[in-house]
């Protein structure tokens, strides 16, 4: 549980950073949805190790943007990050539908 | 403000600061992607895929049994409103580049000369629109902390 809620500081922080990329009149409700996520979070205490995930995939991706700053992104770039975000926006979907049943 | 909130609004603030190469959160490194990318192609680019990183990190909590209800729940409603967003952010980054190869490609055809003006334009545009409020979020962990 704390895993989670760890996790959750951390994938929250940059959600809200994307949230800002939303249309002006959705951008409102950004508060709303992180008002939400505070009351249901705030038995959590500190963020800890289990952020070494995350901190991984961020370090690789970093490593990807320095070596692309010597040649430009290409469209297959492009085709391969806006599937990427797809794929895991498909299997977010799944999962949190799968979740709402098993909650109902 | 509360404390979970602060910690969110502060990571948040932290890894869209271009000066901020890296920091520490616990007792992690955290390299900022975005601040490494060079030019407005690769920030785009590295915000997007920094984007995925997260969605496939919120799969993991939604998953987990003990997740509360209402925090699966918070989730989904941000992903169902950042994901378009992302998505035209990266097509915007798909255009330009798309249109840069055919200008480098011809470089006298004035009508490769022109789509790229557009899509330069467009992608500037889906950049400022993404970083404006981030200052404001900023300023704003700047008043809590204070």
């Amino acid at each position: 549980m704390l895993d989670t809620l760890n996790k959750t500081d951390l994938l929250l922080a940059a959600l809200s950073a994307l949230l800002s990329l939303a249309p002006e009149q959705h951008r409102a409700r950004a508060a709303e949805i992180l008002d939400t996520i505070a009351d249901v979070t705030k038995s959590a205490v500190s963020v800890s190790n289990q952020a070494g995930d995350f901190a991984d995939k961020l370090a690789a991706l970093r490593a990807d943007i320095d070596a692309m700053n010597e040649r430009g992104v290409t469209v297959a770039d492009m085709d391969e990050a806006l599937a990427r975000v797809r794929t895991a926006s498909a299997i977010f979907r799944a999962a949190s539908e799968s979740a709402a049943a098993q909650s109902a | 403000m509360r404390h979970p909130l602060r910690a969110f609004v502060l990571g948040c603030a932290l890894a869209a600061t271009p000066a901020c190469a890296s920091f520490p959160f616990g007792n992690a490194q955290i390299e900022n992607p975005i601040s490494a990318a060079e030019g407005a192609d690769r920030q785009a680019y590295a915000v997007l895929q920094t984007y995925a990183v997260l969605i496939e990190e919120a799969a993991d909590i939604v998953r987990d049994p003990e997740a509360p209800a209402a925090l699966k729940r918070a989730l989904a409603q941000a992903e169902r409103v950042t994901t378009p967003a992302a998505e035209t952010l990266g097509l915007a980054v798909r255009a330009y580049a798309s249109a840069r190869a055919d200008l480098a490609a011809t470089p006298n055809d004035d009508s490769a000369v022109s789509r790229f003006a557009i899509a330069a334009r467009h992608l500037g545009e889906a950049l400022e629109t993404a970083q404006g409020p981030l200052g404001e979020l900023e300023a704003l962990v700047r008043a809590q902390q204070n």
